[in-house]
C-alpha cells in the first residue's frame, strides 16, 4: 500500500471541512431550535447536506487508500448528490432573502450527467450564494462577510478544479490547486463559527 | 409563521427597548416609542416577558416602569449571536 502526501492531505481537509460543517450546523440548529426562524433550519438544511458530503468523501477515501474498495463511482455519486443538495439550501438561503426584498438575480445553469449535473448545480448554486453574500458586504462593509464570499469561492473553485481534475492525463497540479482552495473554503466557513462560539459565556 | 418570525423580532426590540432604560426603567410610552408597536401590543408582549422573568415591572406612585432582567440580557446577547451568525453568511434573521 503506498499512501501519496496528496491523499493524506486530501483525507485531512475532508476531516477538517467535516468538523467545520458538523459545527456550523450545531450553531445552525441551536439557533432553529431557539429563535424557530426560518433560515436557521434552511442553514441546518445546508450543513446537513455539506457535512454527510465531507463524511462520505471521508469515508470513501479512506476505504480506497487502505484497499477495501475500489470502484468509488456511486458513494461519490451520493457525496455529490448531498454536497449538491447542501449548496442548494444555502443558495435558497439567499433567494428568499432576495425574494423579501424583491430583487431579481439570474445565472446560467448547464447539465451534462449525473454526476456531473449534482456538481454543476453545486457550482451554479455556491456562486449564486457567492455573489449574493458579495452582494450583502457591499452594503455592510462586514469583513467577516467579506471573508464567508471568499471562502465560498474557495469552495465553488476547489469544485471546479476537482471535476476538471477527473479528466485530465495529468491531475497533480489541479489536485495541489483544489485543496489549496479547499483549504480557503474551511477556514472562510470557520471565522462565523469561531465568532459565535467565542461570544458564548460560560 | 410568518407572525411568528415577526414576534421574535419585536420581542428583542422591546427588550433592547427596555435594556436601554438601564436602572431606572422604561415607562409603556417611551416602549412604544422605540420599538415603533401599538399599546396593545406592547402590553401584551409586556405581560409575557415578565411571566417568563426577561423583564421586571418597578411600580410606584407616579408610574409604571420596565427593567430587563439577567435573564433578558441573556436572551438579548443569545439572540445578538445568531443574528451574527446568519449575518456573516450574507442572510438575514
Amino acid at each position: 500500500m503506498v499512501v501519496t502526501l496528496y491523499e493524506v492531505s486530501k483525507l485531512a481537509l475532508e476531516l477538517a471541512a467535516l468538523v467545520v460543517t458538523v459545527l456550523a450546523l450545531m450553531v445552525s440548529y441551536a439557533g432553529y431550535s431557539k429563535t424557530k426562524k426560518s433560515v436557521f433550519a434552511r442553514l441546518s438544511l445546508a450543513f446537513i447536506g455539506l457535512s454527510v458530503n465531507f463524511f462520505l468523501n471521508l469515508l470513501a477515501d479512506s476505504l480506497f487508500m487502505f484497499e477495501v474498495i475500489e470502484d468509488l463511482y456511486y458513494i461519490k455519486l451520493i457525496a455529490s448528490f448531498f454536497e449538491m443538495v447542501g449548496f442548494f439550501f444555502l443558495a435558497f438561503s439567499h433567494m428568499v432573502k432576495v425574494y423579501q426584498e424583491k430583487r431579481f438575480v439570474v445565472a446560467p445553469l448547464i447539465i451534462f450527467n449525473l454526476n456531473a449535473a449534482f456538481k454543476t448545480l453545486s457550482i451554479y448554486f455556491i456562486f449564486y450564494a457567492t455573489l449574493e453574500t458579495m452582494i450583502t458586504y457591499s452594503r455592510s462593509k462586514s469583513r467577516i462577510v467579506l471573508s464567508t464570499a471568499i471562502g465560498l469561492l474557495g469552495f465553488a473553485t476547489y469544485s471546479i478544479l476537482s471535476w476538471i481534475a477527473e479528466f485530465v492525463v495529468d491531475p497533480t497540479i489541479y489536485q495541489v490547486f483544489s485543496l489549496i482552495f479547499q483549504v480557503f473554503g474551511i477556514l472562510a466557513f470557520f471565522v462565523p463559527i469561531w465568532i459565535y462560539y467565542r461570544g458564548v459565556k460560560t | 409563521m410568518m407572525s411568528y418570525r415577526h414576534q421574535v423580532r419585536i420581542v428583542s426590540d422591546v427588550l433592547l427597548a427596555v435594556k436601554e432604560g438601564h436602572e431606572e426603567g422604561v415607562g409603556i410610552a417611551q416602549l412604544m416609542h422605540k420599538a415603533n408597536i401599538s399599546y396593545v401590543r406592547v402590553t401584551k408582549i409586556l405581560n409575557e416577558l415578565i411571566s417568563v422573568g426577561l423583564i421586571e415591572e418597578i411600580r410606584n406612585e407616579k408610574s409604571t416602569k420596565y427593567k430587563i432582567t439577567y435573564l433578558g440580557i441573556e436572551y438579548l446577547n443569545e439572540y445578538e449571536r445568531f443574528s451574527t451568525f446568519a449575518k456573516n453568511f450574507g442572510l438575514e434573521i
